[in-house]
């Protein structure tokens, strides 16, 4: 009899809120017990995506659904749920819109609304086992490829999905990889670029950690199918887990005969070792990349030569994010055929975006092509945290949009973002709510940029520097009209003259806020008001008298103690002391504080 | 006595690499971090001859990656996330918290080497933000409040009264 599982998430997000402790208590207590042993497995499992409510437990064959499991709550699921054959309600999730307990993790409806392709085996797969990856059908495409079909069939495959690199630039996958075929040139490397740094991603990241696996028969078929025998995954420094468990992989996969002097038993040889990013957002960079791995300065250099004829070492390489690798098995299990089916007539496939920000339900998704920010926001995101309204939605990260909530029915698909001028990047979505000011949010990302430049190039080294300094000057409060033609200029310039994608990107977030935001914009400008209350030198926080009723909500969640009052009378706010946090604003329950 | 111990920890460093090429620089260095914990001056030096690059060039590739450490770093390295998501839910408020409640800025080590303060772009838990990390311990949706009792109770720890 095949022992039913319990699965413990095991991805860095449920584990820094306790799901180590709770993997424990749980082993030990159902290894002790010998009558739940035999009917029992504990074991780790990849992300089911809602980090939010992590740690969680799923229980055997119905996959009960528990969430924020502690070693106490463990212990209760042992002996209510295990001996005692009661599911626990009080532990389920619990759904606010429809009112009511899940028992199903496939009735969440964070889960079920989505469309999973890449994502669908990983959490109930052991991300650290070879043989739980083999029985989720892994390796089957690497067999198929390497069996029936030659190097330049499995070019034409992939190009015939559609399929398009999933870190931002929305190249023809298959196209590059047919470039890198033809080279005659040896050795070709073949990069799987792990160097995921944007802020507000962390797809790269959960996929690494959560099957590994698939990113690595990804990277083989690619391998066989450009001729090269040198694969490298490369990865950011910080990302201490998922470099565990592609190391644990890269492992066990030379030990099974996977990757070495003969792929499978097959006349391939193919080798993969892990470099490590040592820590510069410039590095997600193909030649800034290049550089890092021969233990350069982590400039990037001037295309043409194009990295697949001279790239790593000067030789042919291929560079492909994560998430593209992901999607190979698929395409290749699936046939072109079948995995067309999703996505719109221009994007193929399935994306992962990672939901964050002000939104109920934040974690990671994985949606068809051609949806739009209306249901990954309100359908799988579960709306807006408390009672705040969408104001905007920030793609891509640092190079990336902030769109405004009125294009939220916008179609997200290449050939859409192209239409509205805007960047998908690498896919994170941050969801910004009324407290949130645009100017400050544009100001954020170009500090970012700012701080990752290289500074090799001038165009971004100073022009980063200057918008910085105008876009401070207008949240002081002493900006001029002028100002907007001058960012204009200056996003011009960068944009022509910058060498990188970093510097023509970095204006992104600048952009969006002269062409959605303007009027806010000017508001910050002419009147000196910021009317989401953040730039500290344009708002004033005062207690009305006569609507405070001296709850003392706001004594207590004043973070430096700035409000004094006595219980049940009226409350006064220390002007001199106040840093503008707007936090008593937010927790009055009369609105008696008032913003000017 | 420190000068022989460090040299025959980086004779045995590097036996690993007998033939080093250009490209190893980089692999050595991060040896050389985890054997000592950071790259003191006189480490880049004796690396540099190593591997037949220039002192100058080893420093500008230590010190243009943020994996490097060219100090000695504290014994407890507190790191803020700075991520779009920390951002909007008041992760600056929190760095100044930080800064006010240790009396340095970010980048910095205390005087007593105890604390190191830094801030990263994106740690990748943005679905539980805000988010700091205490050397490789991750305490996830802080606040002000918590962050100061985490800082405070590690200094009484270190029987530091303020």
């Amino acid at each position: 009899m095949t022992k039913e599982s319990i699965i413990v998430c095991s991805n860095s997000g449920c584990l820094s809120s306790g799901g180590v402790d709770v993997f424990i208590t749980l082993f030990t207590e159902i290894f002790s017990n010998p009558q739940l042993n035999e009917k029992y497995e504990v074991k780790k499992g990849g992300c089911h995506g809602f980090c939010e409510v992590g740690p969680t437990v799923i229980v055997g064959n119905e996959r009960i659904f528990y969430i924020k499991i502690d070693s106490n709550k463990a212990k209760d699921i042992v002996n209510e749920h295990l001996l005692g054959g009661k599911i626990i309600e009080k532990f389920l999730y619990f759904d606010v819109i429809n009112k009511k307990r899940i028992f199903r993790y496939d009735e969440v409806v964070f889960i079920n609304r989505q469309e999973r392709l890449l994502l669908k085996s990983s959490p109930f797969t052991d991300p650290e086992s070879f043989d739980d990856y083999i029985k989720s059908g892994g390796f089957k495409a690497l067999e198929k490829v390497l069996d029936t079909m030659d190097q330049f069939q499995v070019c034409d495959t992939i190009l015939k999905s559609g399929l398009r690199g999933r870190g931002g630039g929305g190249f023809y996958t298959g196209k590059k990889w047919r470039l890198l075929a033809e080279q005659i040139a040896q050795p070709k490397y073949v990069i799987c670029n792990g160097d995921e740094g944007d802020p507000g991603t962390f797809m790269d990241k959960y996929l690494l950690e959560g099957d590994p696996f698939r990113i690595l028969e990804g990277l083989l078929i690619a391998g066989y199918a450009t001729m090269s025998n040198f694969g490298i995954v490369y990865l950011r420094k910080e990302y201490d887990l998922a470099a565990k468990r592609v190391e644990n992989a890269i492992k066990i996969l030379y030990e099974k005969g996977y990757i070495g002097q003969s792929v499978m038993g097959r006349a391939f040889a193919f080798d993969i070792r892990l470099e490590y990013g040592p820590g510069a957002y410039i590095s997600g960079e193909e030649t800034a990349l290049f550089a890092s791995i021969e233990s350069k300065r982590g400039n990037p250099s001037v295309k043409p030569p194009f990295p697949v004829e001279k790239g790593l070492f000067n030789g042919p390489t291929l560079v492909n994010n994560v998430e593209t690798f992901a999607n190979i098995r698929d395409i290749i299990d699936l046939g072109v055929e079948d995995y067309c089916k999703f996505g719109t007539s221009d994007s193929k496939g399935t994306k992962i975006f990672t939901l964050s920000g002000s939104i109920r339900n934040s974690g990671l998704i994985e949606m068809p092509f051609g949806t739009n920010f209306d249901s990954v926001i309100n359908d799988i995101g579960g709306g807006m945290l408390k009672v705040s309204k969408l104001k905007a939605i920030q793609v891509g990260g640092a190079s990336g949009s902030i769109i405004p909530a009125s294009m939220i029915n916008e179609e997200i698909s290449f050939e859409n973002f192209n239409k509205i001028d805007a960047s998908l990047g690498a896919g994170g979505i941050v969801v910004l709510d009324e407290y949130t000011c645009i100017i400050e949010m544009a100001k954020y990302y170009v500090d970012f940029s700012r701080e990752e430049s290289c500074g090799f190039c001038v165009p971004c080294r100073e022009g980063t520097q200057k918008l910085y300094k105008i876009l401070d000057r207008i949240i002081e409060g002493k900006g001029t009209l002028d100002d907007i033609e001058k960012i204009k200029i200056l996003s011009n310039v960068m944009y022509e003259t910058s060498m990188c994608g970093l510097g023509r990107e970095a204006i992104n977030p600048v952009m969006s806020l002269l062409k959605y935001f303007n009027d806010e914009l000017i508001e910050h400008i002419v009147d000196k008001k910021c009317r989401a209350g953040v730039c500290p030198n344009l708002v004033r926080y005062t207690i009305v008298a006569d609507d405070c009723i001296g709850c003392g909500a706001c004594k207590i969640n004043c973070p430096i103690d700035a409000i004094s009052g006595i219980q049940g009378q009226y409350h006064t706010i220390d002007k001199e002391a106040c840093i503008k946090c707007g936090q008593c604003f937010k927790v009055c329950p009369k609105d008696a504080i008032l913003r000017s | 006595m420190d000068t022989i111990n460090r040299n025959n920890k980086l004779e045995i460093l590097f036996r690993k690499y007998p033939s080093p090429q250009k490209s190893d620089l980089g692999k050595i260095l991060s040896d050389a971090q985890n054997e000592f914990g950071y790259l003191s001056e006189e480490v880049l030096k004796k690396v540099a001859t190593y591997v037949g690059v220039s002192a100058t060039e080893t420093y500008g590739f230590a010190s243009f990656y943020s994996m490097y450490n060219l100090e000695k770093p504290g014994k407890y390295v507190i790191k803020i996330c700075k991520g779009t998501a920390c951002h909007i839910k008041s992760a600056s408020r929190i760095i100044s918290e930080i800064e006010n409640s240790l009396g340095i800025k970010a980048g910095e080590t205390t005087k007593d080497g105890l604390f190191k303060f830094e801030v990263s772009s994106c740690l990748g838990i943005c679905a539980l933000s805000p988010v700091i990390m205490i050397n490789d311990k991750i305490y996830s949706r802080v606040n002000s409040k918590i962050v100061k009792s985490l800082i405070d109770e590690l200094k009484s720890e270190e029987g530091i009264n303020d």
